[in-house]
């Protein structure tokens, strides 16, 4: 093939058919257009007022827009007014609790929904970029009572930089700690650095946390395994001033990084390295963007020794692929349960085998199970399973996706052991993005970001 | 061209109103061949024009320039784009190496489907900027010295990255249909004829 016969083919391939695309004067560009015109001066650039609200483009269509212009305009403009009901729209949070003979307790709230952890109680603890929760003022963290209501005396408080929406957080819970990871400066009115131990009872911080952790990126997950806390990491971050990669392990009462225990991961190109942690029997499994653990190739799925953080090397499972696909596949989440290490994610299959975005594994050894879903979105593009959450013989999926096996599911299904979807289960969801799941028993509580109202 | 309507506005307004009106599709459309999902791509282009009309004064004087100038904020809102999502939300991430929704549509043949993932394929596995520089090429359709612009460099230095980016594609394409490739320019062996 020459180098010409190669562009024509590229060419050929062009996704996008400029000429069928929206004219100028169509409705949705000439709104643009025109909330842009109306509302921002024609002077010099402002960049604060984008730079400050960039990351809205996350998640939300025409957000950068609107936003810049609801700080750049005055008030009374009508059609500012409903770029920005839209940009609280996208940002709410909704979920629901879940049970096998109903009833729903519903969550919402003003922010995105980012992790939840069952309590023990029969209540939750959730996290997110929250200022309000079912119609109480909390900052970005809630416990959720098993009545549903939300615990009017546990009332700790995360606060950062960032606009409300982007302060959120990720949860463990385990002997008396709740372990929150996230985007925050302060804690309880005191800046703690990013990862931090409160006391699940009463939500003080634990008095003998002296950990230090500065995220340079984004704090993605977090897991206990025999006292100790794992921490994923998007990319680096300081501990006690020290530059550390991928993962950080920290002694689960005080804080301090385990010395003796540090993973030899590095991250693949600028995509988060580490996305998710699920540990068990000394055994951790990691999973996220990482070519290699300890100089062995292990490209985004491994398990290290708990107590080394060295790779246990008879893990070995397939790679993933994403046939079609820009860029390379990804896991974004573990679940253990049955036997099955089950690994959701954005790909197309594993070791020659078809798999759409959910594939389960043997602890042990790593190789692929038969187990299997057709997870896709409304327009048969590919999923992505976000959280994964397993009780008893029913794996608990979230994520962005549209359909199961053929059916709507909109980012929330339940399957059984085989892969099967159980008919039984769909709650009527409103939620874009599934980010939080959390089990208990037959109880589940699935949360994310909504924006359909 | 798209017409304009002229009747209200300043100087700057009436610019920015013909820029939108002339490239408003050509920065979706850029901004659709590389998001995943349709609103991201949406988000791109609006934002796009909103730091054009910031700067609308520092708009090209030349037409054939303003394509170019438009599509280099488009790069650069698309990176800032997957940096924020990248740095502030970890976990939504998911999708950057999701192929644009429309390479899937269902018109398609099945031929047409597995040719055109080929070239996907291929791509994927070039480094990013040969993606870009080929992409800005072969879609976008820009001569080399709007493709230096776009890149920030040289249409000289363009002309030599595309060159190896061509070499490398070509060669990607050749391994998957089983072929050495790139017979035209392998080193000729003693005794051959020029």
């Amino acid at each position: 093939m020459t180098d010409d016969q190669a562009l024509d083919r590229l060419a050929a391939a062009d996704p996008v058919d400029e000429n069928a695309l929206p004219a100028p004067g169509d409705a949705g560009p000439a709104r643009v257009l025109s909330a842009i015109v109306a509302s921002t001066p024609t002077t010099k650039p402002a960049p604060r007022l984008l730079l400050g609200l960039r990351p809205l483009t996350a998640v939300a269509s025409l957000v950068v827009v609107a936003a810049a212009l609801a700080l750049a305009s005055p008030p009374g403009q009508g059609a500012v007014r409903s770029l920005v009901d839209e940009i609280r729209s996208v940002f709410a949070g909704e979920g629901a609790v879940v049970r096998d003979d109903g009833p729903v307790q519903p969550l919402r709230a003003d922010g995105i929904i980012t992790s939840a952890v069952a309590d023990g109680r029969g209540g939750w603890f959730v996290a997110g970029g929250f200022t309000r929760i079912n119609g109480e003022r909390r900052a970005h963290l809630a416990h959720l009572l098993a009545d549903g209501s939300i615990d009017p005396d546990w009332t700790p408080s995360l606060a950062g930089r960032a606009p409300a929406h982007y302060t959120w957080a990720r949860l463990a819970l385990a002997d008396g700690r709740l372990y929150v990871a996230g985007t925050f400066e302060m804690v309880n009115g005191e800046r703690r650095g990013q990862v931090v131990a409160l006391d699940a009872a009463t939500g003080a911080i634990a008095p003998e946390w002296r950990g230090l952790v500065d995220a340079v990126d984004a704090l993605t997950t977090v897991a206990v395994s025999s006292g100790r806390l794992w921490v994923g990491l998007g990319g680096g971050a300081l501990v006690a001033g020290e530059p550390v990669r991928c993962l950080v392990v920290l002694d689960g009462q005080t804080g301090v990084p385990e010395a003796a225990i540090r993973p030899a991961l590095e991250p693949s190109g600028d995509l988060p390295c580490v996305q998710a942690i699920v540990a068990n029997a000394g055994r951790v499994y990691v999973a996220g963007h990482f070519p290699a653990v300890d100089g062995t190739q292990r490209p985004g799925i491994a398990a290290l020794d708990s107590e080394s953080g060295r790779l246990l090397a008879a893990f070995d499972p397939p790679a993933l692929a994403c046939d079609g696909c820009f860029g390379p596949p990804g896991a974004t989440a573990l679940a253990l349960s049955g036997g099955r290490l089950y690994v959701g994610g954005f790909f197309t299959g594993a070791g020659g085998e078809a798999r759409s975005s959910l594939l389960a594994l043997d602890p042990a050894t790593g190789s692929l199970q038969p187990f299997a879903a057709e997870i896709s979105r409304e327009n048969g593009s590919i999923a992505t399973v976000l959280n994964l959450a397993a009780a008893g013989d029913r794996l608990y999926v979230g994520g962005d996706f549209g359909s199961v096996d053929g059916q709507a599911r909109n980012g929330f299904a339940v399957l059984g052991p085989s892969g099967e979807l159980q008919q039984g289960w769909q709650p009527e969801s409103t939620t874009d993005y599934v980010l939080a799941l959390a089990t208990a028993r037959r109880v589940v509580l699935a949360a994310g970001a909504g924006g359909r109202r | 061209m798209e017409s304009v309507d002229s009747s209200v506005g300043s100087e700057d307004e009436l610019r920015f109103r013909r820029l939108f009106a002339d490239h408003y599709r050509a920065v979706l459309a850029y901004a659709l061949r590389r998001c995943a999902q349709r609103a991201d791509a949406e988000d791109v282009a609006a934002e796009s024009f909103a730091v054009a009309w910031r700067r609308v004064a520092d708009t090209p004087a030349d037409p054939d320039r303003e394509r170019a100038w438009l599509l280099a904020i488009a790069a650069r809102v698309l990176a800032n784009q997957r940096r924020s999502r990248r740095r502030l939300l970890g976990l939504l991430e998911r999708l950057q190496g999701e192929p644009p929704q429309l390479a899937l549509a269902a018109d398609e043949s099945a031929g047409t489907r597995e040719r055109h993932a080929e070239v996907f394929r291929a791509l994927r596995r070039l480094p990013s900027r040969d993606r870009e520089l080929l992409c800005l090429v072969a879609w976008e359709q820009l001569t080399i010295g709007q493709v230096g612009e776009v890149l920030g460099c040289t249409p000289n230095a363009a002309s030599i990255r595309l060159h190896r980016a061509r070499r490398r594609l070509a060669s990607e394409l050749a391994k998957a249909q089983g072929t050495s490739g790139h017979e035209e320019i392998r080193p000729r062996s003693q005794g051959e004829a020029p």
